[in-house]
């Protein structure tokens, strides 16, 4: 399966991040599905089953991790892949978000945009070979 | 000698040794003031009564010095009395706690202020166990065992003990309330030998409130400013090396972003050097003419980008004779700035902020006024506390320090001025400010 017909779904609050991720990952052959917030982002990861999900924590109306867990409760989102993208580090939120079965956690100031593709297609892998 | 002679012998040794009976019972009685009258003959009789009366005299010196040994005493005992009085009120003036004890450790004073911190008696516990009157909890709130307690190390080791906040302890009041202490234990030392201990602490509630408080103003602000830095941080990466080309408008777009998110950094530094200076009583005030209906106008351009992408339209009534007001012109902008961002910040799409500002009498009187969230009236006496933002606005709009109106709110008192608003949640708000106005030309 090549990547162009990968789905992620970005769940960010912060218009210019939505902006830049939505552009880059569309170009670089992405079917990208954005939401706002947390309760958007729950709806949109049910009804369009994407491949992976870079989900931001502090958000209006249902944080991250909240979402995260709601996900994982429901039979079509427990095996979703999912990228925690944040710029809070603090290990108690890294360790709730792993606990609440993120399969990453990354720093946003950290990370360059090419990083975090690279990093989405690294899951998109990993989802791959461990399907039987 | 005669009959007649032995007669007059007897009358005689009556009369005198009947004029000694009084002066025995004086004596018996304490009473040794009394001369003794020498007989006038010279004889045995004379020379018995002289030796009385040189017994009282000596009785007489040893009384007078007795005297002056006993004052000398009640002195020193008042001296002493008086020394014990000053040494009470120095130890009861002392605002840390302290507590004696002997190499039992039992307690053998106790000043007022520990007295007071633990919730006990300081007099009472005298000869108690140190250990069951001063308990002490660890960071998490577990209590310590006698070997770890401060004293006790300072007791078996010789070596005086330290507990600095970092050690984060805290003693239990008697009414099972706890506060944070720093804690010296010392040994008390007399030719090598340990005979006495002292324990000294402080209570430390208001020193850990300020650490809280910078701890928190740092998280918010890396939080905060990281948001921005990661958006300079991509949109640059994607003008420097897009994936595919990308349209003037879009790059266009892009540096605006860059743009607003620079200015968002600024925003935050602004504020944070605000609440800084305040907490530092740092801010200098310089009153000078300035052109108000400018101010207001420069503080709504910088809001513009965030104006036009929600659409909000803004309506000013500026009242006469305000383009020369004076006051201090950076306070009046950054109040402004923070209830205009507010007002835009807090309204849905294609609401309405009016702002007004007129003369009332010798005082600038501004209205602010949004139709938005507003703010639920069991959080509106929390809306100036540092850090503090309404449930609703956290959950509607992720961004904001809880800065803005503690910091408009200082630089209103520091003019002298009022602020208030009203307010009903999904209703709006309104925000009034008056502000002294100083004559032109006076200084």
């Amino acid at each position: 399966m090549s990547d162009d017909l990968a789905k992620i779904l970005i769940v960010e609050d912060d218009e210019p991040l939505v902006e830049v991720l939505s552009e880059r990952f569309d170009n670089e052959g992405f079917e990208v599905i954005v939401a706002k917030d947390g309760e958007q982002g729950l709806k949109a990861a049910l009804e369009k089953q994407p491949d992976v999900i870079l989900l931001d924590i502090i958000m209006p109306k249902l944080d991250g991790l909240t979402m995260l867990k709601q996900l994982r409760a429901h039979e079509k989102g427990k095996n979703i892949r999912v990228i925690v993208i944040t710029n809070l580090s603090d290990s108690k939120e890294v360790h709730e978000a792993l606990a609440n079965g993120a399969h990453d956690f990354l720093v946003k100031s950290d990370w360059a945009i090419a990083d975090i593709v690279e990093s989405v297609r690294n899951q998109i892998q990993e989802m791959h070979s461990s399907q039987p | 000698m005669d009959s007649s002679d032995l007669e007059t012998y007897q009358r005689d040794l009556r009369k005198h040794l009947k004029t000694l009976a009084p002066i025995f019972a004086n004596a018996a009685a304490g009473d040794f003031s009394q001369d003794v009258k020498l007989p006038a003959k010279d004889n045995e009789l004379s020379v018995f009564f002289a030796g009385v009366e040189v017994m009282l005299e000596a009785i007489r010196e040893k009384e007078r010095e007795s005297k002056e040994i006993l004052e000398k005493l009640y002195n020193v005992n008042a001296e002493l009395q008086h020394e014990k009085a000053v040494y009470q009120a120095i130890l009861s003036s002392i605002a840390e706690g302290l507590v004696v004890v002997d190499k039992e450790a039992h307690i053998t004073l106790m000043n007022q202020a520990a007295a007071d911190m633990l919730g006990v008696d300081g007099q009472a516990v005298i000869g108690r166990n140190y250990y069951d009157i001063v308990i002490t909890k660890d960071r998490e709130d577990k209590i310590l065992p006698v070997e770890k307690r401060a004293l006790k190390r300072a007791l078996t080791t010789g070596r005086k003990q330290i507990r600095t906040m970092t050690d984060e302890l805290q003693y239990v009041h008697s009414n099972g309330t706890t506060i944070p202490v720093t804690i010296t234990a010392s040994p008390v030392k007399l030719n090598n030998q340990i005979i006495a201990g002292v324990s000294t602490f402080q209570d430390i509630s208001t020193e850990k409130q300020l650490d809280r408080t910078k701890s928190e103003i740092i998280s918010i602000a890396s939080h905060q400013l990281r948001t921005p830095l990661t958006a300079i941080k991509w949109l640059s990466e994607q003008l420097i090396k897009p994936v595919h080309k990308m349209s003037r408008a879009t790059q266009k777009l892009y540096l605006q972003r860059i743009h607003a998110s620079n200015e968002r950094m600024i925003t935050l530094v602004n504020d944070l050097l605000n609440v800084s200076r305040i907490e530092l009583g740092t801010i200098s005030l310089s009153a000078q003419p300035f052109d108000l209906p400018r101010t207001i106008n420069d503080v709504l351009n910088e809001l513009d980008s965030q104006i036009k992408l929600k659409h909000i339209k803004v309506q000013k009534q500026i009242g006469s004779g305000l383009d020369a007001i004076v006051t201090d012109r950076r306070h009046v902008q950054v109040i402004l700035q923070n209830l205009l961002a507010n007002a835009v910040k807090y309204s849905p799409k294609n609401h309405t902020v009016t702002v007004s500002a007129r003369k009332d009498g010798q005082n600038l009187r501004f209205e602010i006024r949004d139709t938005g969230y507003g703010i639920p009236e069991n959080q509106q006496s929390k809306i100036f506390n540092k850090l503090f933002r309404a449930d609703n606005a956290r959950k509607q709009v992720s961004d904001g320090t809880g800065l803005g109106l503690y910091v408009g709110k200082a630089m209103v008192d520091q003019l002298g001025g009022k602020i208030w608003f009203e307010s009903a949640e999904n209703k709006g708000t309104t925000f009034f400010v008056i502000l002294p106005l100083t004559k032109p030309n006076s200084r």
